[in-house]
């Protein structure tokens, strides 16, 4: 795999509205490396490129976020730790100006914002520190009680101390010690705020002290916990679906609810030295200033939960603090290759638990497990592909590991599960990429046999090198891969599904030469109510007046008139016929070509133009089907059609056919209908070289023939020569101006050279002959919104096509 | 509003399977979903020629891509190409990124073809 496809590729895994072009293995590397973001600053260039949210969800207010700056790194204080306080008047000089007086508002303000903060679910914070567990029995009830009785003590301005109720030591968790100092921390700062911030942390500290938490052995942020219990827990709410409310959310809300109780005891508005959210900026910054080697550390862990989260987007947030965090602390970096190796098998082990196959096939993952195992090496110049002799011994040594530490402890059950979980992997895509290689070998089988014949140079070619197979000069390296393929891991049921696949294939084929034409796809025809010709005699005759004057539409109503009187005048159908393939209406054209050749099953010109309706609605088989019947009953060539046979089978009947009809134009290059059909068929084998050549002689024997004209302008486009193909369109409108397919392919022609005004011009001509052809108003629809003339789409939609023809001129 | 372009190129897509849908599937291999101005597509090209139906999947995309009704007239024209629109945010890619990196034949043959 080329590293390159990893560096540059997407990541595959990013959000799920898909709009952040994130690199992930780009930040990966350079997380490890300390190296410059480079991708992430590229695409931070491009316009409107979407930016990584900001790191925290709480708006900080100008001067909470000037506090916390000014602070630094060391900006949260705590008990028990010993960082040089900055003295209130210093922040107040450094914000410039006196203290603060916060009314009611910055009061409500605060309210809210700890509501808030109590509502949070674990955010940012929560994903670099763990999710602490339930308060183990018996412990909430006690530390509730504490934290009233100590805030309801504060409130009340006695100076005497709480009751405490003492708590036995080991009642609460690290995670939950760390929370608890934090959150009365900042609420202690807030409430004591007049106080000044030594005494908010001294009573805190007793507080703390008294719930048997001992503040000094406490660390400043919350170290990563990455236990087996923990996993599990996380394994269980992913499944349980959205997060539920946790532990730490009912302490913060019992402690909201102290909160309350102790504003309606307050008798006087306070006094707020501080911008309301500072407490809580600082336990912020705190927690975004962590120790960076400690970060360091956690990191790839962390990484590892979120990516399972499947937060892609707050991911690249934090990957974009990760980065800057790891290159200003390149000496704190962890180069060790061996703890990488660690990190990403950790990694590696969190992500292909994942259940979405498409994180488990993700380059990304790839990556990991080749950092994991060895082959892919970290060291000071950046990544390096360890030699395959080395990362084989590595991956050795590790597995002996591995089965060693299996044997000695209790995971041979989670072994075992794993190999379960592999081997229903393995059943899951097995059948499908049988059954895919079983169809590329039968389409090369079909291909093979088609074009062999065509090509004695390569015929002779195969035969030689078939028969060295044969003597065994050449070893078949590819056939002994083939055979493990297809024997390797799918089990017995290959072979027989296998059978079930041929025979099923031969069934079809049987049906298939029995019934060259599928039925499936066509429509009974469908006449237009009300019709003004309904009973009028002379329908026919008017028809074909309307039909010679060009009025397609009216001429399509008159013969309808005359068939629903005559059911069986195959001169009418066919007439209507052509009137509705000039329309650009293939379906209706069809229909009534086929109710033509009901009453008259011979008719050259139906079968013709049958062959050149299925051709346009891309139906091979039915075009084939037709234009051979049009051979067979052509009193020149039915001979040599007779003498070709039938196809030898059903996947050669139109290079059969077409064989055929080349040997006979060549024979007969001054006939012009042979030389059209013969086009036509050409063209849906999509030779258009052939094809223009054949309708170019074609034309040269009828040059007055418009709808050749447009077959060959249509060929051209098709063939991508749509400039040529405007000025064969271009003689069709001559010879006949309200041709209404000649002036939609116009349009296509115009769009296809990038021309969207002229091409929407050309469209709404087309429909003013036709306005029944909704494919056109789409047609059209869709060059103006490529011309950018937005204005006319109301136009359009209103089906206006004064206006539309007035504001595009032709 | 309902697209206004959108069906007509679907049904030229939709015709065009019957050539080009064995050599989409074969690239492919997925379920692609088109969502434009909230009007669904869903176009299968897991097995066969494929097939494209009005409407949501009855099962789960591999893709989604959705987009406005003049923004997928402009990607199938050739007129926006697909990681431009991507970048400038015109498409919305949900789904398999690998699979989104090949879908310019499946525009290329929702375009309108000249007939004979």
């Amino acid at each position: 795999m080329a590293l390159r496809t990893l560096v540059t590729g997407s990541d595959m895994c990013s959000g799920s509205d898909g709009a952040g072009p994130s690199n992930a293995v780009g930040a990966l590397v350079n997380q490890l490396l300390g190296g410059a973001g480079k991708t992430q600053e590229q695409l931070r260039d491009l316009p409107m490129h979407y930016a990584p949210p900001p790191l925290q969800r709480v708006p900080l207010t100008p001067e909470a976020a000037a506090a916390a700056a000014a602070a630094g790194p060391s900006g949260m204080q705590l008990p028990g730790f010993a960082h040089a306080p900055m003295p209130p008047s210093a922040l107040d000089a450094l914000l410039g100006g006196p203290p603060r007086l916060g009314g009611q508002d910055a009061v409500a303000s605060m309210v809210a914002e700890f509501e808030r903060m109590a509502a949070m679910q674990p955010g940012p914070q929560g994903a670099i520190g763990p999710q602490p567990g339930p308060l183990p029995p018996g412990g909430a009830p006690a530390v509730e009680h504490n934290l009233r009785a100590f805030f309801a003590a504060a409130a009340s301005r006695t100076g005497l101390p709480a009751q405490l109720a003492p708590l036995p030591p080991g009642a609460l968790s690290v995670a939950e010690q760390v929370r608890i100092r934090d959150r009365s921390t900042i609420l202690a700062r807030q409430v004591y705020a007049d106080q000044g911030q030594g005494f908010a942390d001294s009573r805190v500290a007793e507080l703390l002290g008294a719930m048997g938490v001992d503040a000094a052995r406490l660390p400043a942020g919350l170290p990563h916990v990455h236990d087996e219990s923990w996993h599990a827990l996380w394994a269980a709410q992913q499944q349980a679906g959205p997060p539920q409310p946790m532990a730490a959310a009912d302490l913060a809300a019992n402690m909201e609810a102290a909160w309350r109780e102790q504003q309606q005891h307050r008798a006087r508005p306070w006094q707020l030295p501080h911008a309301p959210s500072t407490g809580w900026a600082e336990e912020f910054a705190a927690q975004a200033h962590l120790n960076p080697s400690q970060q360091q550390q956690q990191q790839p862990a962390s990484w590892a939960e979120e990516f399972t989260h499947g937060e892609g987007e707050k991911w690249a947030g934090e990957f974009d603090a990760a980065a800057a965090a790891a290159t200003s602390a390149s000496d704190a970096r962890a180069a060790d290759p061996a703890e990488a190796v660690a990190a990403s098998r950790r990694m590696v082990e969190v992500l292909s638990a994942d259940a979405d196959p498409k994180m488990r096939n993700s380059q990304f993952l790839q990556f990991l497990s080749k950092m994991s195992r060895g082959e892919l090496l970290l060291d000071e110049g950046g990544l390096r592909e360890a030699d395959p002799e080395a990362a084989a011994a590595a991956r050795q040594w590790a597995d002996e590991f591995e089965a060693t530490r299996a044997a000695g402890g209790g995971t041979a059950a989670a072994w075992a599960d794993d190999f379960a979980r592999q081997q229903q992997a393995a059943a899951g895509p097995g059948p499908q990429r049988q059954r895919d290689w079983a169809d590329e070998f039968a389409a090369g089988v079909a291909d093979f046999q088609i074009s062999a014949p065509e090509d004695p140079a390569t015929a002779e070619e195969l035969d030689a090198a078939w028969a060295e197979i044969g003597s065994g000069a050449v070893p078949l390296a590819g056939a002994a891969d083939w055979v493990r393929e297809f024997g390797g891991g799918d089990g017995a049921a290959g072979p027989a599904e296998w059978d079930e696949l041929f025979e099923r294939a031969q069934a079809e084929a049987a049906a298939g030469l029995g019934a060259p034409l599928r039925s499936a796809g066509r429509r009974d025809y469908v006449f237009a109510d009300p019709n003004p010709f309904l009973g009028d005699a002379a329908a026919l005759a008017k028809g074909k007046e309307l039909f010679k004057r060009g009025l397609l539409t009216e001429a399509a109503l008159a013969l309808e008139a005359e068939v629903r009187a005559n059911p069986r005048n195959a001169e009418a159908w066919r007439l209507l016929g052509t009137v509705h393939a000039e329309n650009d209406d293939d379906v209706q054209a069809i229909a009534a070509m086929g109710k033509a050749l009901e009453a008259d099953p011979t008719d050259p010109a139906v079968l013709l133009s049958l062959g050149v309706s299925h051709t346009n609605e891309l139906d091979q088989a039915e075009a084939v089907g037709y234009l051979s019947s049009w051979l067979a009953a052509h009193p020149t060539y039915a001979p040599a059609a007779a003498a070709a046979g039938a196809p030898p089978d059903r996947s050669q009947v139109l290079s059969h056919a077409l064989r055929t009809f080349t040997g006979l134009s060549r024979a007969h290059a001054s006939d012009a209908e042979l030389l059209i059909a013969t086009g036509v068929l050409q063209h849906l084998a999509r030779d258009y070289d052939g094809a223009i050549a054949s309708f170019r002689a074609a034309l040269e024997l009828a040059p007055g023939d418009y709808s050749l004209w447009n077959k060959l302008g249509a060929t051209l486009a098709n063939h991508s020569h749509s400039g040529e193909a405007i000025s064969a369109y271009q003689r069709a409108l001559d010879l006949k101006p309200n041709y209404m397919r000649a002036w939609t392919n116009m349009g296509v022609a115009y769009a296809n050279v990038g021309d969207y005004a002229r091409s929407a011009a050309f469209y709404a001509r087309a429909l003013g002959l036709n306005p029944g052809a909704d494919h056109v108003w789409g047609y059209l629809r869709t060059s103006l919104a490529c011309a950018g003339q937005q204005e006319l789409m109301a136009a359009a939609d209103s089906k206006d096509l004064a206006t539309l023809q007035a504001r595009l001129p032709l | 509003m309902p697209p206004a372009a959108a069906p007509a190129l679907f049904a030229t897509l939709g015709t065009n399977l019957k050539s080009e849908g064995p050599a989409l599937v074969k690239r492919i291999k997925g379920l692609v979903v088109f969502d434009v101005d909230g009007q669904q597509w869903t176009l299968d090209l897991r097995e066969g020629e494929g097939s494209l139906a009005e409407g949501a999947p009855s099962e789960k995309a591999d893709l989604t891509l959705t987009m406005s009704d003049a923004n997928f007239a402009q990607l199938v024209m050739g007129k926006l190409n697909p990681q431009q629109a991507f970048l400038l945010r015109k498409l919305k890619i949900n789904g398999s990124m690998a699979m989104a990196l090949k879908l310019q034949p499946i525009l290329d043959a929702a375009a309108p073809k000249a007939k004979m």
